[in-house]
């Protein structure tokens, strides 16, 4: 007999409990709450900016390899050369803020921890990017073959100072800054010392201007508003275009800022920060990989599929094409959220869709039963918060539900309490199906105030396997892998208090998106990677409202999104 | 400083992963001397490994072994030698506390220390509790707010463990945050915590590790001061745009530059001791890559360089590698072996997990436990080792039911410099409070020996005494003990005297110092 355990783990990120205990009663401050779906926009808006922000990981890694580029044409070559330094730069991670919904997490990007590891790593970067770009190949690369080792030339390393302080201060150097690099800094002379230039350049790539998103309180000058625009949109530091609309001063007018805002959303390089978004948003961090299955009853689902991280990324990567076709082509969000093509060149994955691979750039239209990124592979493998058991073949309906209801309609479910790990019922897994071992394992009354909301979602996509393959029953294993039960499946539920049934994910879509909580949902995943902070619905009202009421009136995702970046506020920064 | 028998025995000490690759590099020379300094530093490492799950009856040795009983405020205790036997050509002092005799050698078991009946009395889920900080729980406990660095963090940021500034405070190994700081030192807990990041070892190692410098060659100053010169001048508003920055932000910028002070001390800070038994790293990335799969032991080495230039004192290490193979290949790993094991429903699979676990536990014991411990037994210091200078323990996350907080172990080599005896097995549980008599449930009681104990906290006071910290630098109004200890959760299964393990939880361990 198979006895299930892994539930007891999935409990923990839920409404959990110390299941028919007669010594536990639910804590009285959990409660499952519906999320706001209408926001108000008053006089009360003042923007709220957390104080000098750091550049996230990813941000600071676009920025050195940007930085490369604009010097050396290849960045590559020294980005291999640092890749230990680079490496060892921490990751950001999900923080929480006293304004956070409980159970929400926050974005990596609110991460605003400087701790000394950080500030030790980003020494040791900038040190070795001295030694790695001082060389006289890679001077000559940059076109300062000026700066032969020996020679004497003031105008020179001038010249140098200045450019590269211009990409590492993402502006132009001012005097006193000059100043303080030509003569503190370097103190050779108008003599070409390597070790001075190695200097110098260590301190521009750690100086605050390259590490932080220095910007003062009230309105944006010219080149904040570039760094803001190219950072929201691109992950990244603004280019030649946008440096040169600052340093016009077009940025400032509002015809040039909007034609700014229309060419850098059209820019391929958006494309990094919708990856930013999106694995904020569907936490693609969190999932529990195809790729990482293993046991004798995953074998038997999915042994005859090569999946490998190939496929991992391929899965993450059609959400993310899908978005980006979405705002190419002036589709709405309900055109993403409902969407009926897919956009995977990668074989596998179409082939677990039932159809051929599209050719790049191209789109493929799916069955009716894939409608909808609810119905996709890269939504339907299990997320947790911690360590998952490596994927088998149980569906993890707690966890798709879990997943649901708190990334996309952002619903208030709070952090578990404790006892689930102990006294669970026994589940026989050789004979129980995945529906009715989560009704055993989650019916205690404590239980059902979270779980009757969290599991009928995760029921509706009972139709998808564990890695996402559309099944007509439910095959049940034993230890060795071996088929015991073959099980009819059940996907019909209800939600939100409705007895309308829903059946299947692609019925669940439409339901949530009629619902109108996943536009407003997204409207706060976007406002939290827009501030890099937790929401406020009072103060970020008008944000919110602006990006749902886009949602709900179906304009073109792009005006959805350039509309945070269009609205004045945008430019504006809050006092600290 | 003797630096003795190194090269094979050295070798040898590795545990046995390094018996099996004798080519194992280390970091550190053989056969070399060092000149004695002055003063011989205190040191402490300190290891937590993953989320608990070692039956009892595996960790501890039988009750007998402790027949000693002494009185403590909650309840009698018992405390025995800790005498370590025979079987097989290995050393046991427990059936997880097991390695070859050339490993566990005698030397080693004589300073050693085992305690069992060390309590966090609640049901916390996740946590960096073992430090002395409730921060990260994934469980909701409100009652207790991340309102505080942990106790390595005390102890690295206190002038009795360093006199002056050190090259590097802290040593943090493992990707799973385990040390909490201050954000604002200066603001002490109101400027807020946060964890500490994970540091690559050739950072560590770079920091660390100061080459003696050729003769002649004048050593160049660090672009460290210019850097630190240009957080001064735009926080001050010496460059013009710095006028435009909030107050906040200036702060924020205080909070870097408190850093690049630590960075630039270090940078300009000597070594206190040669570091001429240290071998140079001429090609880092690939000479890491020579320790393979070993990071612990490489972890091992940096720490020793660490200790052997006087570098730094302070050590932690998350662990979070089940170390066999037969746990790394089991679906959901380390995780899913602890939280099956205790299934009361199929005995076979309880029993071959068990074995799973105990393996693993014996596995890191050896291989990196065990490996640290010998590395520092191998350096004369004094009248003694540097293992006798230093103090080096060992708790996993959590107790024998995973997740629980009863009779965490905890596992010590060394005296910290004689501040605290050796050679003992305490078992501080109450040996006359039995929950199953209360017929309590099963699968929670699976474990032999399950019985209350008292509070962890206790060994934070013993060590954080033994490093002469005084209690001014960690003590919080309204809270004597290191940490707090809240409420008992019942369905723990033990019954405790909340008020007078409130009492007793800021006293020192009876009898170790």
């Amino acid at each position: 007999m198979r006895v299930s355990r892994w539930y007891s783990l999935v409990l923990l990120l839920a409404c959990e409990g110390t299941i028919s205990s007669p010594e536990w009663t639910p804590p009285e401050d959990i409660e499952f709450t519906e999320a706001e779906v209408d926001f108000e926009c008053g006089d009360s808006f003042v923007p709220v900016d957390p104080p000098l922000r750091r550049l996230s990981r990813s941000q600071l890694l676009n920025t050195i390899e940007d930085t490369l580029r604009r010097l050396l044409g290849d960045p590559g070559p020294v980005m291999a050369e640092l890749d230990t330094r680079l490496g060892g730069l921490p990751n950001d991670l999900r923080t929480t803020d006293e304004n956070q919904q409980e159970g929400q997490l926050a974005f990596f990007r609110a991460d605003q921890s400087i701790g000394n590891s950080a500030v030790e790593a980003h020494y040791r970067l900038a040190e070795e990017m001295g030694n790695a770009l001082a060389t006289p190949e890679r001077l000559s690369a940059m076109g300062f073959d000026c700066l032969s080792v020996g020679a004497t030339d003031g105008g020179c390393i001038d010249d140098f100072i200045r450019t590269l302080g211009a990409l590492t201060h993402r502006r132009p150097v001012a005097d006193d800054e000059f100043a303080f690099y030509r003569d503190e800094v370097y103190q050779a002379g108008d003599t070409v010392s390597v070790e001075d230039l190695r200097d110098v350049i260590a301190v521009l790539f750690a100086q605050p201007r390259f590490l932080f998103h220095v910007e003062g309180t009230g309105e944006l000058d010219a080149y904040e508003a570039a760094n803001r625009l190219s950072y929201h949109l691109w992950d990244s530091m603004p280019d030649e275009e946008l440096f040169a609309a600052a340093e016009s001063g077009a940025i400032l007018t509002a015809e040039g800022w909007d034609a700014q805002v229309a060419r850098v959303v059209a820019d391929p390089r958006t494309r990094r920060s919708v990856r930013a978004l999106l694995t904020e948003w569907f936490r693609f961090d969190q999932i529990n990989t195809a790729s990482s299955g293993t046991g004798a009853d995953f074998e038997a689902i999915a042994g005859h599929l090569d999946l490998d991280e190939a496929f991992d990324l391929a899965a993450e990567n059609e959400l993310i094409d899908i978005f980006l076709h979405v705002l190419r082509t002036g589709g709405t969000f309900e055109d993403f959220f409902l969407t009926e093509i897919t956009t995977t060149t990668h074989p596998v994955l179409a082939s677990i869709y039932g159809i051929e691979p599209a050719t790049e750039g191209e789109t493929v239209a799916v069955p009716s039963e894939r409608r909808g990124i609810l119905t996709r592979v890269g939504t339907l493998l299990a997320r947790a918060e911690v360590a998952l058991p490596d994927i088998n073949s149980i569906t993890h309906p707690i966890l798709r539900g879990v997943f649901v209801r708190r990334q996309i309609t952002c619903d208030n479910l709070p952090p578990a309490p404790g006892g689930a790990m102990d006294n669970l019922p026994a589940v026989d897994r050789t004979m129980v199906g995945s529906r009715e071992a989560t009704e055993t394992l989650t019916s205690d009354i404590g239980c059902s105030q979270c779980h009757g909301n969290i599991n009928p979602t995760g029921y509706a996509l009972e139709a998808f396997d564990a890695i996402g393959q559309l099944r007509s029953d439910e095959p049940l294993f034993d230890s060795e892998g071996t088929e015991t039960a073959r099980l009819p499946i059940d996907d019909e539920t209800t939600i939100f208090e409705s007895n309308d049934p829903v059946r299947g994910g692609e019925e669940l879509g439409q339901v949530l998106f009629d619902s109108e909580k996943v536009g407003a949902c997204f409207a706060r995943h976007y406002v939290r990677f827009t501030t890099g902070r937790t929401e406020r619905l009072v103060e970020d009202g008008c944000l919110l409202r602006t990006i749902d009421e886009g949602i709900d009136e179906g304009r073109p995702l792009t005006e959805v999104l350039t509309a945070v970046v269009l609205e004045p506020s945008f430019r504006v920064r809050g006092e600290n | 400083m003797t630096v003795r028998k190194f090269g094979r025995r050295w070798m040898l000490l590795g545990g046995g992963a390094s018996l099996l690759i004798p080519a194992l590099p280390s970091l550190i020379r053989g056969n070399r001397t060092q000149a004695q300094g002055p003063a011989i530093p205190k040191r402490m490492v300190m290891f937590m490994t993953e989320h608990g799950g070692v039956w009892q009856q595996d960790m501890y040795p039988d009750e007998s072994a402790a027949s000693t009983s002494f009185s403590h405020p909650l309840h009698t205790c018992h405390r025995g030698p800790l005498t370590p036997r025979m079987e097989d050509g290995d050393r046991l002092v427990s059936e997880a506390l097991r390695a070859p005799a050339g490993v566990l050698t005698e030397s080693i078991a004589s300073k050693m220390n085992l305690f069992r009946g060390l309590d966090v009395p609640f049901y916390y889920g996740h946590a960096r509790h073992l430090l002395g900080n409730y921060g990260d729980m994934s469980n909701n406990h409100d009652e207790f707010p991340p309102d505080q660095e942990t106790a390595d963090q005390v102890m690295a940021h206190s002038t009795a463990v360093y006199a002056t500034p050190p090259r590097r405070r802290l040593i943090h190994f493992g990707n799973q945050a385990l040390s909490v700081e201050l954000v604002d030192r200066s603001r002490g807990p109101a400027g807020g915590v946060q964890p500490t990041e994970e540091v690559s070892a050739a950072t560590v190692f770079d920091s660390v590790y100061v080459p003696t410098p050729d003769e002649g060659m004048p050593m160049r100053e660090p672009p460290i001061n210019a850097i630190y010169e240009s957080y001064a001048r735009l926080q001050s508003g010496a460059f013009g745009a710095g006028a435009r920055l909030g107050s906040e932000d200036r702060r924020r910028l205080t909070q870097y530059m408190d850093r690049l002070s630590d960075i630039r001390a270090a940078l300009i800070t000597p070594p206190i001791a040669s570091c001429d038994d240290v071998d140079p790293i001429d090609d880092l990335p690939g000479r890491w890559d020579r320790y393979g799969s070993d990071n612990y032991q490489l972890y091992n080495d940096v720490i020793m360089a660490g200790f052997m230039c006087d570098s730094s004192r302070v050590a932690v290490i998350r662990v979070n590698d089940p170390f066999t193979e037969e746990v790394r290949a089991y679906p959901g790993g380390y995780h899913e072996v602890a939280h099956q094991a205790p299934t009361r429903e199929d005995a076979a699979l309880a029993e071959r997990l068990r074995g799973m676990l105990l393996r693993s536990s014996q596995a890191f014991f050896r291989g990196a436990f065990l490996d640290l411990v010998g590395k520092l037994d191998a350096v004369l210091e004094g009248e003694g080792t540097m293992l006798d200078n230093s103090l080096v323990w060992w708790s996993p996350e959590a107790g024998c039911v995973t997740h629980n907080g009863d009779s965490i172990p905890v596992v010590a080599a060394g005296s910290a410099g004689g501040a605290i005896t050796t050679g003992n097995y305490l078992d501080l549980r109450n040996r006359e409070n039995n929950p199953a008599d209360d017929g309590r449930r099963a699968e929670v009681l699976a474990h032999v020996g399950r019985r209350p104990g008292v509070c962890y906290f206790q060994w934070t006071t013993t060590y954080l005494d033994a490093f002469g910290i005084p209690r001014s630098e960690w003590q919080v109004p309204g809270r004597s003990a290191f940490s707090g200890m809240g409420p008992n959760h019942s369905w723990m299964m033990m019954q405790y005297d909340q008020a007078a393990m409130d009492a007793s939880c800021a006293d020192p361990l009876p009898i170790m110092t």
